[in-house]
């Protein structure tokens, strides 16, 4: 098992490396000069000149995406902002705990919510709690999370006066933008949860323990439910990835300054170190889910199990 | 037959959440149902200027910071607008500015000026809220450091020096009017020690010498200011706004999302704030919450200027009578109500008359006044038949911008000239402005307190907008306007018939035209606050603002 982890694990790097180069080479290219940002509109030729000399923005590609690598994967140094001089690793440090906070917590409702109300739908396919269950799932996939964040803000924040419309401080102000930001994950989640419940009870081993006279429930719990989870899990954890990632929005609508925020501000302003190193952080986090997804794959599915096991006997044993 | 029942009791609970979210009279209610309930019974006080009040709650004003977070709150730095309103109340420039362009002293006691070099003398009891002694040393310092750092109104000095503890030479490197008015009022000064002990350029922690210090700055989200008990200057002296200090604690929040600033008042988590002309209608007379709030119109310098390319392949370059068609064509006074609900100014002038060196007059003048039957001649006259000219219009994203260039689509439409709207982010704006194959015309912001001939010398002096001088904004090279506006912005030159001339030649030339001068709509808890001030730059002042405590 160790060496199916050490292979995850290096596997990250050049995944990491290429997100690098990739994020590096579309800043190059994309239009747009910073150091017209930085020196204002009406500033001189002469003073962009000056800023770009700075900034390092005269140097050739080569020169410049190697500066970039060296910096950020040898020394673990992301330079500082363009337009605030303020180090980004101080102000990433700031941020990500609050992004992770909220991505978390926001996919641990997506799953909390999302997977049992899909189980209860396949077990109970075309009934009430089957089409309820759809429509709650149809409803949150099609409810945009900005427009469900200011529903929930006006109900919850300005007439009944239960919470914070925004801004952080203690985890009250984390309840609307979690489940403001549950909703579409939940959904899919609760739809992949029952297709797949409805492809195990199918099987043919679940028809025989129902004919041998097992109990429904244990059924659904014992034998169905833990062979459904390999395709729930891939869902769930490319949520936990999405949902990290793609903060932006539900940041930016209740005013949590994370990552998604500072990203969305630095393209605005062409800020490329602060761009480069969310995207680097974000890809980091990505790896990290997957890489724990994976190994959490090798523990439940015995055929990725069978083919790391140190020794031929315990191969054998798996392949029996 | 159980699906309809579903559908009905679905459509039942949607329903109800809409009647909740939606409806109802709570709203004007639920400003006093936040944290700021405890002033509620100061409320009708209204107006009734500083009478003592009964408040007993904590002396804290929730303010939006309005243009989001600063990103560093180093004083030294390239300054932008929220920077600015966060740090304005814990450091201090030497001098502030009146509307008529003079200046006043903060930290300096006086001036004189011979030539373009102004001796500066410094107070010499100046104390930072960490203690240290201001000193000469210390604005020679403050000045290298900008230069440093890029902050371009710094680098309108040829040379400063200190000539004594307390006395300072500056030299501009121009002559002319408000150079150093208009360079000097916009930098903060702090001390050198309180700098130098600071690990980061005081991008979290400024320590200035303003009547309020930082005691947190959560950045991206809240910045708390405190009263500082030892701010040195004597109450008779302060001249300055920002010199005052009516609340103990400010918190600046840096909410950007615009219903969100709504709610944050209505909720109580603002106190201040600026919103657009459409949501503003709630707080004001008549409004559902106007019984909490005041929302009042407040003047600003900023606004827009059409410009056209004037490159050498544009196809406006010599043809006057089709720049005059889409000048004429353009009714200014729909584009103030469409987009501004009628708050914003009709100008008469590139810039507006409200400067202290334009003329009053022309607002008695015509400006490019409506005239479609006049536009579709010019257009005739200028080689083009109805539908066959399509032309670009480029600007910055945002609501504002974007209304306007459909509503100038619409009108030009009717003249029979095509548009195409093109609109983007700032970053590629700014590009895309020294590009001319990028546009045909384009919204070009200026504006900011001084003089009109600064924000003339900044975009039609071509010596100014380009290094080489090539151009200025919109590729305009005319020889003859380039020697209007330097001999109109030099300070022995500078007269009411030297201004006029410019205006007067870009009136003729029809080379640009200002389309509105903004108004700017602050909406304030009259719980809290009775008086909210800004000041000329259009700023929240929240410790110069009177409180139902004052």
């Amino acid at each position: 098992m160790g060496k199916y982890i050490f292979k995850r694990i290096l596997m990250f790097i050049p995944v990491v490396l290429a997100v690098g180069i990739l994020i590096f080479t579309i800043m190059y290219f994309v239009p747009g000069d910073p150091a017209k940002v930085v020196a204002g509109a009406e500033a001189s030729e002469e003073q962009l000149q000056a800023v770009r000399e700075q900034l390092g923005l005269n140097q050739p590609y080569i020169v410049r995406l190697g500066n970039f690598l060296s910096d950020t994967f040898l020394h673990f140094d992301f330079g500082e902002s363009y337009i605030t001089g303020v180090k980004i690793s101080d102000e990433l440090m700031r941020r990500l705990p609050r992004t992770l906070t909220l991505g978390v917590t926001t996919w641990l409702l997506t799953v909390l919510l999302g997977v049992p109300l899909g189980v209860a739908a396949g077990v109970n396919q075309n009934k009430f709690g089957d089409r309820f269950c759809m429509f709650v799932a149809l409803f949150g996939v099609s409810m945009p999370p900005f427009w469900l964040g200011l529903m929930l803000v006006l109900l919850f924040s300005l007439k009944l006066g239960w919470l914070p419309s925004s801004g952080i401080g203690g985890p009250q102000y984390y309840i609307l933008p979690c489940i403001a930001g549950s909703f579409g994950g939940m959904a899919s989640n609760a739809r992949q949860a029952r297709s797949a419940m409805l492809e195990v009870i199918r099987s043919d081993y679940i028809v025989t323990a129902r004919a041998k006279g097992v109990s429904r429930r244990k059924v659904i719990y014992k034998h169905a439910l833990p062979n459904a989870l390999f395709p729930i899990l891939s869902t769930a954890s490319v949520g936990l990835a999405h949902v990290c990632g793609g903060s932006v929005v539900i940041e930016t609508v209740f005013g949590i300054p994370g990552i998604g925020l500072y990203l969305l501000t630095a393209v605005n302003s062409r800020d490329y170190p602060i761009i480069q190193a969310c995207v680097i952080i974000l890809a980091v986090v990505f790896a990290v889910i997957m890489l724990i997804v994976d190994i959490l794959y090798a523990f439940i599915d015995p055929k990725i199990k069978s083919k790391y096991i140190g020794t031929k006997a315990a191969r054998r044993k798996a392949d029996a | 037959m159980t699906m309809k029942k579903v559908m009905a009791l679905l459509l039942t609970a949607t329903m109800l959440t809409g009647m909740l979210t939606g409806c109802g009279d709570k709203a004007s209610e639920s400003a006093a149902d936040g944290k700021n309930q405890e002033s509620a019974s100061s409320a009708s006080q209204g107006s009734d200027s500083a009478a003592p009040s009964s408040y007993d709650g904590e002396q804290v004003a929730y303010i939006s910071c309005g243009d989001g977070d600063p990103g560093t709150l180093d004083p030294l730095a390239a300054m932008s607008s929220s920077r600015h309103v966060c740090i304005m109340e814990v450091c201090e420039r030497l001098f502030g500015y009146t509307e008529d362009g003079d200046l006043y002293g903060v930290l300096a006691k006086d001036y004189e000026r011979d030539g373009l070099t102004y001796t500066v003398n410094l107070y010499d009891y100046i104390t930072d809220s960490a203690g240290n002694q201001m000193t000469a040393s210390d604005i020679v310092f403050c000045l290298d450091k900008m230069v440093e750092k890029g902050n371009t109104s710094a680098l309108n000095f040829e040379k400063y020096e200190a000539t004594g503890d307390y006395t300072v030479e500056i030299t501009v490197n121009n002559n002319n009017v408000a150079t150093f008015e208009n360079s000097i009022a916009g930098l903060y000064f702090v001390t050198q020690a309180a700098y130098e002990a600071s690990s980061d350029d005081m991008s979290v922690d400024p320590v200035g010498t303003g009547p309020y210090k930082v005691d947190a700055y959560e950045t991206g989200s809240t910045l708390t200011l405190v009263k500082n008990e030892n701010y040195w200057q004597k109450p008779e002296l302060c001249k300055a706004l920002e010199q005052q200090a009516n609340t103990e604690k400010i918190v600046y929040s840096m909410i950007t999302e615009a219903a969100q600033i709504v709610v944050g008042l209505e909720t109580g988590a603002l106190d201040f704030a600026f919103v657009d002309f459409s949501a503003a209608e709630r707080f004001g007379e008549g409004g559902e919450a106007a019984n909490h709030f005041c929302a009042e119109a407040i003047k600003t310098w900023g606004g827009n200027a059409l410009f056209f390319n004037m490159s050498d392949k544009s196809v406006f370059k010599d043809n006057i009578a089709l720049r005059k068609a889409v000048l004429y064509g353009i009714d200014r006074q729909a584009i103030i109500d469409g987009v501004f609900e009628g708050h914003a100014i009709n100008p008469k002038t590139y810039g507006q008359t409200r400067y202290p060196d334009a003329d009053p007059n022309w607002d008695n003048e015509d400006y490019f006044e409506y005239d479609p039957d006049y536009a579709k001649e010019c257009l005739k006259e200028a080689g083009y038949a109805p539908g066959e000219l399509s032309l670009k219009l480029m600007f910055p994203t945002s609501s504002y911008c974007n209304s306007m260039a459909e509503i100038i689509q619409a009108y030009l439409d009717m003249i029979g000239i095509k548009v195409e709207v093109l609109s983007y982010e700032n970053a590629l704006y700014n590009s895309y402005k020294t590009d001319p194959t990028q546009y045909d015309m384009m919204f070009n912001g200026s504006g900011g307190p001084g003089t009109i001939t600064r924000i003339w010398n900044n975009q039609l002096n071509k010596n100014i907008y380009t290094s080489d001088g090539a151009y200025c904004a919109g590729f305009l090279n005319d020889p003859h306007l380039q020697e209007l506006v330097e001999t109109a912005s030099n300070v022995d030159t500078n007269s009411v018939e030297t201004t006029s001339a410019v205006h007067d030649y870009l009136i003729d030339q029809a080379y640009l035209m200002q389309l509105y001068v903004e108004e700017k709509c602050v909406v304030y808890n009259t719980d809290k606050i009775v008086k909210m001030c800004t000041n000329i730059d259009a700023r929240q002042v929240p410790g110069a603002s009177i409180y139902v405590w004052n």
